[in-house]
């Protein structure tokens, strides 16, 4: 039965190369747009979970770009039953050098250990340290910073592409480059408290701020949903507009092929069987497809991962529950987009076979 | 036993079938004659279950087709088709044609089969690698590999050449000679008169 569809595969040969193509193009596109999403969400949520049980922010904000929480907090939350240890950084964004836009991380003393030093040390007053993505584009011993400039203290290396992309300074030099105490504090438990108690706690010291589990805070951060949602949204425009590709060349495959299914039908061959046919030929392309779109999204990540231009911020990432998501996505596209002119197809009235050239 | 009473059946205004009653006995070779447009293909497609007839009474093995339940199962199992078109699948070979039509026990029986017809050195090539005459030869395998009760052929001899007719009648006798029944549509009289009876028809009519 494989071998059969095979054949009618490789007899209709332009006809199954566009449907290969139409369904290539599209989950290609599904897995690149997935991807890139799950790459920009992934590498945030990685700054993000790196360090601290707690999260506070400004209240009342869209995006921690735009918080601002005093660093005051810092030693009375400290001092609080079950707190460990409290961090902070600032989150920005701004030309550094000749590279229009760099992300910028002014991070407390306590949080810089994070970052793998590859040359020089980790920044001082004054200082910034380069992450190793654009480290090649800096050759001189300063760099500029907005209308600022620093004096290069090293490269670190980061396997998040947000911050191998990007610059580390101290807390106070990113403060006053953003107008800004800190973006968030991460506060560390040591577990001899219920974290509810601890967040409690927090919130009493200051009514401009927010607290929630690092959890939380990642699964509810409004950005990463617009993101998602946006890229659902455009994977299925992709995903319609290969299916209306398939539906349409099915169509006019079956308009040629249609004595072959009207002799199968006076043969006997019931209708589903004729379906079933049908599908089989379209879900041997539809995997072939699918295989050929996973390995070209994964050679196009991988180059857009190194192009200079994009400083290693596009870091698209395919796991293995996305492929399995756009694979059922891919194969239930490839059966929908066959179902509707395989089965007018397999309706052919055999008497057809008879009126064609002799009505007596 | 195919028994028909007063078919009726309309294209369109058109009454292409006029009321036509007939009974073709087991094991007979009846051939319908008529010019182009005398309704001949339009009865053998009612006789054969292809198409309903607008009014009128069919019957099979003394049942009507709906009796029979799954239409497809009943052709497959007591009807072969000959179409002046051979209808052989591109793609495949002679064999894996006649294969499709093949219930799974019959088709150990194909090289054989084939061979009977005089097609069995072509068995392995596809429709386009040989004759007119050795497709409608293998349109023929495919009809009969199930061993039907009746076998319904419409113009089997329409594109071939007189010495390729005259062979596939010769077939036709010799599967009629075995017990099967058979209903042959043709405008040729003169291979018509190979069978044992002859049914005229103009009109939509018996003449």
């Amino acid at each position: 039965m494989l071998t059969n569809a095979f054949r009618a595969l490789l007899a209709n040969p332009m006809r199954s190369l566009l449907v290969f193509l139409s369904l290539t193009v599209s989950i290609t596109a599904v897995f690149l747009i997935s991807a890139v999403a799950h790459g920009i969400v992934s590498s945030y949520s990685t700054i993000l979970r790196s360090d601290g049980d707690l999260i506070v922010t400004q209240a009342r904000i869209a995006d921690t770009f735009f918080s601002d929480v005093d660093t005051a907090l810092i030693p009375r939350i400290s001092k609080l039953p079950g707190v460990s240890k409290v961090t902070a950084m600032i989150v920005g964004a701004s030309p550094v050098g000749s590279l229009p836009i760099v992300a910028v991380y002014g991070l407390s003393p306590g949080r810089m250990s994070r970052y793998k030093i590859l040359a020089g040390d980790y920044p001082k007053k004054g200082e910034a340290m380069v992450g190793q993505g654009i480290a090649g584009r800096f050759t001189g011993s300063t760099l500029s910073i907005g209308d600022r400039k620093f004096r290069i203290s090293g490269v670190f290396g980061s396997e998040t592409g947000f911050e191998s992309g990007g610059v580390i300074l101290s807390l106070e030099d990113a403060g006053a480059l953003f107008h800004k105490k800190a973006s968030m504090l991460f506060v560390d438990l040591d577990g001899t408290q219920p974290a509810r108690k601890v967040m409690e706690a927090i919130r009493k010291l200051s009514d401009r701020i927010e607290v929630k589990s690092t959890d939380a805070f990642v699964k509810n951060y409004h950005q990463f949903r617009i993101i998602e949602t946006s890229a659902d949204v455009i994977s299925a425009i992709a995903l319609l507009m290969g299916l209306i590709s398939i539906a349409s060349i099915m169509s006019v495959t079956m308009l040629e092929r249609k004595y072959e299914f009207g002799i199968l039908r006076a043969l006997g061959h019931s209708r589903a069987a004729i379906v079933g046919r049908i599908l089989l030929e379209t879900l041997m392309v539809g995997i072939v497809a699918y295989l050929t779109a996973l390995a070209a999204a994964l050679g196009i990540l991988w180059i857009l991962r190194r192009l200079p231009a994009l400083q290693g911020y596009v870091d698209g990432v395919i796991t293995l529950p996305l492929a399995l998501e756009v694979g059922a996505a891919a194969l239930t596209m490839t059966v929908l987009g066959a179902i509707v002119p395989a089965w007018r197809a397999s309706g052919i009235d055999p008497m057809e076979l008879i009126t064609r050239g002799s009505r007596a | 036993m195919i028994e028909a009473k007063n078919l009726i059946h309309f294209y369109g205004q058109e009454r292409a079938i006029d009321g036509i009653s007939l009974r073709v006995a087991p094991g007979e070779f009846v051939a319908l004659t008529g010019e182009s447009g005398s309704g001949k293909s339009t009865l053998l497609a009612i006789l054969s279950t292809l198409l309903r007839p607008d009014s009128g009474e069919l019957r099979i093995e003394g049942k009507a087709p709906e009796a029979w339940g799954d239409l497809n199962r009943f052709r497959r199992r007591y009807i072969g088709f000959v179409f002046q078109f051979h209808y052989l699948i591109p793609y495949l070979s002679i064999a894996e044609n006649v294969a499709l039509a093949a219930d799974r026990e019959r088709r150990q029986e194909i090289p054989a089969l084939l061979a009977r017809l005089g097609i069995g050195e072509i068995a392995r090539k596809k429709a386009d690698e040989i004759s007119g005459g050795q497709r409608q030869r293998a349109a023929i395998a495919r009809a009969v590999v199930n061993r039907p009760r009746i076998l319904f052929a419409d113009e089997p001899t329409g594109n071939l050449d007189s010495k390729n007719s005259e062979k596939v009648f010769d077939l036709f006798r010799s599967i009629a000679d075995e017990g099967t029944t058979l209903v042959v549509a043709t405008h040729d009289r003169r291979l018509a008169e190979r069978a044992d009876r002859i049914i005229d028809i103009k009109d939509g009519r018996l003449v």
